[in-house]
C-alpha cells in the first residue's frame, strides 16, 4: 500500500467520531500552546511551541519577569508543567512539588513532600536512597493526566499520584526496591519521568550501575494498580515479547533472543535502565523508549550482545507487547546507555515520506527509523570526533566497532584510550527538540573523550556494580566540551554548530518565533536562531542548568521558564574540570573548572517580554 | 626546553637495561607505610620511550616543576621554573601496583560522587583538597567504612555511604588512600596514567 493511501485511511479514521479519552483530553491540551501539559510538550517529543511572542526580533530584550527558589540543592533535570492557571514544580530529592497559582504572584498553593520523618514512601531512609542514585540526585519532572492528577516518580521508585487541585495523595504505590538488595531488583532507583497514555501512567527505572534488571512497569491511573511489566532482558514472557510477531530489522526476533546473548545467568543483574524521555504515537497506539547499558562497565564478564540492552522498544501501552526493537550497541563496551528522548516526526527520508522516529543516542549516533515498521533509516555520526565505530552496517544495524576502542577486545585490566565519545555519550538525557519551522533538530551536545580500563568486581546486593574506571577529556583538537549542534535528519548531517565551553546538558525548546532555548553548566539560559545557531540573548541564571526549556501565555503574555541548578552526572564529572591547567606548555584551558563559574541551588527562572 | 632529568633518574627501576628501545622491566615493590604506619605511595619519574609490546610508544608525559606535577604549582613557581630551566618534561613514570590499584578502586568506586581525579563534584568534597587540609588515614577509613550522615556533620542531603560491607571498597581503602594521598602530594598529574610497577607477591 503506498504511504498515501495509507495516509487517507488514516485521516479517514480520525474523521470518524469517537468517545472523548483521556488521550485524546490530553492530546488536545499538548495542542494548547498556553500550557505546558508533559514534559516533553507533546507525546511526540518536539519540545515545540507555537507561541511566537518572543521572536527573533525581539528576544534581545528578554527580561526576567520573575524567579522560584525550589529550596533544594542539587541537581534540578527535567522541567515545569503549566496546566491551566497553575504551574507545578518538581524537585531534586527529596522530591518536593509546588502548585503555584499564576494568578496571585506565583503563590503556593500546596507543596508535597513524600520523604516524611527522613522515609520515601516505600519506607527506605532518604540517606539511603540518596546512596543508590548513581549520579547526583535528579528527578526528570511530574506529569498530569486530564483527571485531575499529577503524578511523581519518587526517588525510591514510588509511582505517587497528587490531587492537582490540592496536593493530596490519591494513591502510592511502589515500583521497585530502592534499597532491600534482594536479587534482580536491588537498588533501583526512580528519576525517569512517569508517562501518562490514556488511562495509565508508565515508569521506567534507574540503577544500572547497582546490578538491576530494569523493566516498564504500567499502572492503572484511577487505581495504582499495576497493569504490565516488561523487562529489558530475560525469558520472552518476562520481557512481553513474541518471537514470531516481535520484529527487529524488520525480522522476527525467535525464540529466547535475549538469553542466547547472555552467559549463564548474568541477565538477572543485566541493568538495561529506563529514564531517557520517552515518546507515543497515538495513531499507531505505540510507546517508544530506550534501555540503557548492561551491567557491569566490564564486558569480558559478559560476552554476547546482551539484549535487549541498549535497544529502542516499540511497545503496545495496553498490553506491553514489544512491537519491533532495535539494538543500537550491541555488547556495550563503554557505557552507551540507549536511554536518550524519542522524537517522533512525519518527514521526508531520502525523498520518501516517512513516520519516523529520530533518535540521538549516547553512543553518538543519530538513528533515523520508520517508527511504524522499525526500520533503519539513517545512521550518521552527530558529532566528528565519535571513533568507537567507523559506521553502522545499514543491512544488519550493526555498528562496526574498531578493535583499538574496544574495551573488550583490548581487555581486562587494559587501559584502552582515546575513546569517543566518553561514557557520557555524545548527548546524555538533555533532550533535543525539533524546530517544525527549519525542519532541523536542535541538539545539546557533548564534546569529551575518554580512557576506559575494565577489570573484574563482585556482585553485592545493593552496592554499585561498575568494573570500570574512566578518565574524560575534551574531544581532539579543542579545549571545549560541548556542543549545540542543528541536525538535518533527512540527510545525516550538522547544519550548524554553536561551541560551548562546558558539555550543553539542557533540553532545548524550538519556538514558532524562530528561535531556539537551552541552558548551558555555567547557568546561561540562550536564545540562537533556529536556522543559524546565531546568538540572540543571554542571561547568567542562579546556577548551572541542567534543566529543560518550556514555555507557557498567561493572560495573552507569552512566558519562557528554566530550572537551574547544577549537577547530574554532568556535575560530577566536569565540576573540577576536565583540562590541566598547564598554562606553562602553551596550552590554554581557558575554561577549566566548572566550579569557578556556578555553585548548587534549585532556582526557577521565568522569562517575558518587558 | 632544556630539560634536566639528571635528579629524578632512579636506579632502582631504571637499571642500565633501559634503553629507547627495550622495554623495563623494574621490579615489583610491597606496598608502603610512612613512619607513623599510614599507607603511603611511591611514585618515581623517568624519561626515555617506553614501549608497548606491540613498539608503540606509551606516550605518557608526566611535566614537573619545584618536584611537582605541574597542575600543583602557582604561576610565580612556574615562572620561577621556567627561568631557571627546572621546568622537566618527562616520558614517564611509575606508581607502585598499590597507589595504582588506589586508582583504580577510586575510579571506579568514588569517582561518581567525588569526581574524576580525586577533585569533587557540585556537591561531593574533593578527597585531594580533604587531605591536604589534614584528613588524617584513621578518619579515612572510618568515613569509608562507616559513611557519614547529617549526625556527623554533613548537609541535609548529602550523605556518604558505609562501604564497610562492600567487597570491591572495604578491602581497599588503604590503596585509596594511597592514591589519594600522592594527588594531595602533588605527585600524580591529573587525567595521565603512570604505568604500574608488576604485583608485589608476598613470599610464602
Amino acid at each position: 500500500m503506498s504511504i498515501l493511501k495509507k495516509s487517507i485511511i488514516a485521516s479517514a479514521a480520525l474523521a470518524l467520531p469517537f468517545a472523548v479519552s483521556a488521550n485524546s483530553k490530553l492530546e488536545k491540551m499538548m495542542k494548547d500552546p498556553s500550557q505546558w501539559v508533559q514534559q516533553s510538550g507533546d507525546y511526540a517529543g518536539h519540545r515545540y511551541t507555537n507561541l511566537d511572542q518572543i521572536n527573533k526580533s525581539n528576544v534581545g530584550s528578554l527580561k526576567v519577569a520573575w524567579t522560584f527558589s525550589t529550596g533544594v540543592l542539587r541537581g534540578h533535570e527535567g522541567g515545569p508543567l503549566v496546566i491551566g492557571d497553575m504551574m507545578y514544580v518538581h524537585t531534586a530529592i527529596p522530591n518536593i512539588v509546588y502548585a503555584l497559582d499564576l494568578n496571585d504572584d506565583q503563590r503556593i498553593v500546596w507543596k508535597y513532600n513524600p520523604v516524611k520523618g527522613g522515609k520515601f514512601p516505600g519506607g527506605e531512609t532518604m540517606d539511603r536512597v540518596i546512596s543508590v542514585m548513581c549520579c547526583d540526585n535528579v528527578n526528570r519532572g511530574v506529569n498530569y493526566h486530564p483527571n485531575g492528577t499529577i503524578v511523581l516518580h519518587a526517588a525510591d521508585t514510588s509511582v505517587i499520584a497528587l490531587d492537582a487541585k490540592t496536593g493530596k495523595e490519591k494513591w502510592i504505590t511502589t515500583n521497585l526496591h530502592a534499597g532491600t538488595g534482594k536479587y534482580g531488583v536491588s537498588a533501583s532507583t526512580g528519576s525517569g519521568q512517569p508517562f501518562i497514555i490514556k488511562d495509565t501512567v508508565g515508569v521506567g527505572c534507574s540503577g544500572a550501575e547497582f546490578g538491576v534488571r530494569c523493566n516498564w512497569t504500567s499502572y492503572d491511573i484511577n487505581s495504582g494498580k499495576r497493569l504490565w511489566r516488561a523487562y529489558s532482558m530475560g525469558p520472552d514472557k518476562d520481557m512481553l515479547v513474541d518471537p514470531n510477531k516481535t520484529t527487529s530489522m524488520l525480522k522476527p526476533i525467535g525464540k529466547d533472543s535475549s538469553l542466547k546473548t547472555w552467559p549463564g545467568d548474568a541477565w538477572k543483574i543485566g541493568g538495561g535502565s529506563i529514564w531517557g524521555f520517552y515518546g507515543y504515537d497515538s495513531k499507531l497506539n505505540t510507546l517508544y523508549y530506550g534501555t540503557g547499558n548492561p551491567s557491569t562497565w566490564n564486558p569480558v564478564v559478559r560476552p554476547g550482545d546482551n539484549k535487549w540492552s541498549m535497544t529502542i522498544n516499540a511497545r503496545n501501552p495496553d498490553n506491553g507487547m514489544a512491537k519491533w526493537l532495535y539494538q543500537m550497541t550491541p555488547y556495550d563496551e563503554w557505557d552507551y546507555d540507549g536511554v536518550n528522548e524519542m522524537i517522533l516526526v512525519d518527514m521526508k527520508v531520502k525523498g520518501k515520506n516517512r513516520q519516523a522516529l529520530v533518535h540521538f543516542d549516547r553512543n553518538g549516533f543519530a538513528y533515523t527509523m520508520d517508527r511504524a515498521s522499525g526500520e533503519l533509516l539513517v545512521a550518521e555520526k552527530y558529532d566528528p570526533a565519535v571513533n568507537w565505530a567507523t559506521h553502522v552496517d545499514m543491512k544488519t544495524g550493526r555498528p562496526q566497532v574498531q578493535d583499538r576502542y574496544s574495551t573488550a577486545h583490548q581487555g581486562e585490566d587494559v587501559n584502552t584510550t582515546n575513546i569517543c565519545p566518553a561514557a557520557l555519550g555524545s548527548k546524555d538525557q538533555q533532550p533535543a527538540a525539533y524546530d517544525r519551522l527549519s525542519g532541523l533538530f536542535m541538539v545539546p551536545t557533548n564534546h569529551v573523550c575518554m580512557d576506559y580500563e575494565p577489570f573484574k568486581v563482585d556482585y553485592v546486593a545493593g552496592n554499585a556494580y561498575v568494573g570500570a574506571t574512566l578518565s574524560m577529556y575534551p574531544a581532539p583538537g579543542g579545549t571545549h566540551l560541548g556542543n549545540m549542534i542543528g541536525w538535518d535528519a533527512d540527510k545525516g548531517k550538522i547544519v550548524w554548530s554553536n561551541e560551548e565551553p562546558f558539555s550543553v546538558w539542557s533540553g532545548a525548546m524550538a519556538t514558532a518565533g524562530g528561535i531556539t532555548f537551552y541552558g548551558t553548566l555555567e547557568g546561561y539560559a540562550k536564545a540562537v536562531e533556529s536556522k543559524t545557531g546565531k546568538e540572540l540573548f543571554k542571561f547568567k541564571t542562579p546556577s548551572g542548568i541542567i534543566g529543560n526549556f518550556m514555555s507557557y501565555s498567561h493572560k495573552g503574555k507569552q512566558y519562557v521558564g528554566i530550572l537551574s541548578g547544577v549537577g547530574g552526572w554532568a556535575g560530577i564529572g566536569l565540576a573540577a574540570g576536565l583540562t590541566d591547567p598547564t598554562a606553562g606548555l602553551g596550552a590554554v584551558g581557558a575554561y577549566s573548572a566548572l566550579h569557578n563559574h556556578t555553585a548548587l541551588g534549585g532556582v526557577l527562572t521565568v522569562f517575558a517580554l518587558p | 626546553m632544556n630539560l634536566n632529568f639528571n635528579k629524578y633518574l632512579l636506579a632502582i627501576f631504571l637499571t642500565a637495561s633501559f634503553s629507547a628501545k627495550a622495554i623495563p622491566t623494574p621490579e615489583a615493590v610491597e606496598p608502603q607505610f610512612d613512619a607513623d604506619d599510614n599507607p603511603t605511595y611511591i611514585i618515581k619519574y623517568g624519561k626515555g620511550d617506553r614501549l608497548k609490546e606491540d613498539g608503540t610508544p606509551l606516550n605518557l608525559i608526566q611535566i614537573e616543576c619545584q618536584g611537582k606535577a605541574v597542575d600543583f604549582v602557582t604561576d610565580e613557581e612556574l615562572d620561577q621554573c621556567r627561568g631557571d630551566d627546572s621546568l622537566v618534561e618527562m616520558k614517564y613514570g611509575w606508581m607502585d601496583f598499590s597507589t595504582y590499584k588506589g586508582w583504580r578502586a577510586y575510579h571506579a568506586e568514588c569517582h561518581v560522587c567525588h569526581g574524576p581525579d580525586a577533585m569533587g563534584s557540585t556537591y561531593a568534597p574533593s578527597l585531594m583538597v580533604s587531605i591536604q587540609e589534614g584528613l588524617s588515614y584513621d578518619d579515612f577509613f572510618t568515613v569509608i567504612m562507616n559513611g557519614r550522615g547529617e549526625a556527623e556533620g554533613a548537609q541535609k542531603g548529602n550523605v556518604m555511604p558505609a562501604f564497610g560491607a562492600n567487597t570491591n571498597v572495604a578491602p581497599h581503602v588503604e590503596d585509596m588512600y594511597r592514591y589519594v594521598k600522592a594527588r594531595a602530594d602533588g605527585k600524580i598529574r591529573r587525567g595521565v596514567r603512570l604505568p604500574k610497577l608488576p604485583k608485589f607477591k608476598e613470599v610464602e
